[in-house]
């Protein structure tokens, strides 16, 4: 191995395409295993026939010389189909060591990452649906929990979406009336809190739900608690932290958590206000042709 | 065949005890400290860092020849990222209970200094049955080392195991076991508590 080595250096550095050398480099490298295996064997039975000249011994030797030869040559043959299996990884592996270093780093790492993308991109696939369902299980309970028995719910698409609103949702009632769900993610002590919030035709807040949040267990967490979340209902726009009619109090311990909460319900009444304004403006219009 | 099964064993004594990453080597503080406010979590992320260390050590054993000493970290940390997000997207689609409670520590598995640390120290220089064997080993003793804190702090936290009320009525939830310092102040306690079991082995062995 180490002589396919030094081979191998020899021709990075005179530009000798490797294949050219490799194959006659290993041919010399098994030959010279085979001879010195027989040579000992047949060398002192040959010392022994000369004293005693037996034509028996002789023969015997001779035929132990042929067996030995046809042993031999089976067990070439045999490494040689082993040499032709394994010399596409060789011929490989030693492309890959004649390389420069640079190209051998680019290689390397070139064949990771393109693995690791396929890989990445089967488990994508295999979990595309189920995760995208989950989600949709997780919008459709909070909607249910912020507008409870609408007949139906429906993603309005292109409304205007101020802060940190995200989905504008329009619940239909069975007597007709039409009131919202904005999906709201603002930005809490521990990332982002993401919640459903309830509002009504007339802009107060029906409810809110938390679809996910990552606030700090035992603390932020309380500003998804329903006592917390209970304090919205019926707020207006322009509710915010403090001591008047349209105010939340803030949870102690949990300033930033409770903030983030009355911040992402306040988007939420802005994004239905903006929304219901312009589709007043639309129906308007649309009257006056 | 014996020196096989002793290397096996001394790789579950080093991962679960000796060179326990949690108690003895002191990785991975980060997600140690904030996960393990709940036993439910500590299994969770214990698990998937397990799974995370077992396929990260073997791929990277295999790999050991082919990549070159200069980019190693790199490739490694592609390894690493591979599969942590291949089990971010598996918890997410098959059990999105566990994923919305461990939140963004999954994906902060790539950068938990065990995983790293195993594929530079063990993984790199060691054959692909050990490197996974210490992968497991290892993995089995940073779910242990987790298991023992959020036992300890979700008890006196809130009052809780696996979510069921465990203390007799009356009980206020200590809130500080429940933020970093209790869980400095646990940790602390059960290195204390290990160390003195395996000084008093020590001792006995030698008396």
């Amino acid at each position: 191995m180490s002589d396919f080595e030094r081979e191998g250096r020899f021709d990075e550095a005179s530009g000798i395409p490797e294949e050219v050398s490799e194959i006659p480099a290993e041919t010399p490298a098994d030959a010279p295993v085979d001879a010195p295996a027989d040579a000992p064997e047949s060398a002192p039975e040959d010392a022994g026939g000369t004293e005693e000249q037996s034509a028996e011994e002789t023969a015997a030797a001779e035929a132990a010389e042929a067996a030995a030869k046809a042993t031999a040559e089976r067990l070439a043959k045999k490494a040689a189909a082993r040499e032709k299996r394994r010399e596409l990884p060789r011929v490989l592996a030693g492309m890959f060591r004649n390389m420069p270093p640079s190209a051998k780093m680019a290689l390397s790492l070139f064949v990771i990452t393109s693995v690791s993308a396929a890989l990445l991109a089967a488990t994508h696939i295999l979990t595309e649906r189920p995760i995208s369902e989950h989600r949709q299980a997780a919008v459709e309970r909070a909607l249910a929990e912020v507008l409870p028995g609408r007949a139906g719910y429906a993603l309005i698409d292109g409304a205007e979406l101020p802060g940190s609103a995200r989905e504008l949702y329009a619940a239909y009632s069975y007597d007709g009336g039409e009131d919202y769900a904005v999906n709201v993610a603002p930005n809490g002590y521990g990332g982002e809190i993401e919640m459903m919030v309830g509002v009504d035709a007339g802009g107060s807040v029906t409810g809110v739900s938390i679809v996910s949040m990552t606030e700090t267990a035992g603390l932020g967490t309380k500003a998804g608690s329903p006592e917390f979340l209970g304090r919205f209902t019926g707020k207006r726009a322009g509710v915010s932290i403090g001591r008047g009619d349209n105010d939340i109090d803030a949870i102690a311990g949990a300033t930033i958590s409770s903030r983030a909460v009355t911040t992402g319900v306040s988007d939420a009444l802005a994004a239905v206000a903006a929304y219901t304004a312009s589709s007043y403006y639309y129906a308007e219009e649309g009257d006056g042709q | 065949m014996k020196s096989d099964l002793k290397s096996v064993g001394s790789r579950f004594s080093d991962g679960l005890i000796f060179q326990n990453p949690v108690t003895v080597l002191l990785l991975g503080m980060c997600p140690v400290m904030a996960v393990s406010v709940s036993v439910f979590n500590g299994i969770g992320m214990g698990l998937s860092a397990t799974f995370v260390l077992i396929f990260s050590n073997t791929v990277i054993s295999l790999l050991r020849k082919f990549i070159p000493e200069n980019v190693r970290i790199a490739a490694y940390i592609v390894v690493i990222a591979t599969f942590v997000t291949i089990v971010d997207m598996l918890l997410q689609a098959f059990f999105p209970q566990l994923s919305k409670s461990l939140g963004l520590f999954i994906p902060l598995i790539v950068v938990n200094c065990i995983i790293l640390a195993r594929a530079e120290a063990f993984a790199r220089v060691n054959g692909v049955f050990n490197s996974a064997l210490d992968g497991l080993a290892m993995g089995i003793g940073f779910t242990a080392a987790l298991i023992a804190m959020s036992v300890v702090r979700e008890a006196l936290g809130a009052g809780t195991l696996l979510g069921v009320p465990v203390m007799p009525p009356g009980f206020r939830p200590a809130l500080l076991m429940g933020l970093a310092p209790g869980g400095f102040i646990t940790l602390g306690f059960i290195i204390a508590a290990m160390q003195w079991a395996l000084n008093r082995r020590k001792r006995k062995g030698k008396l």
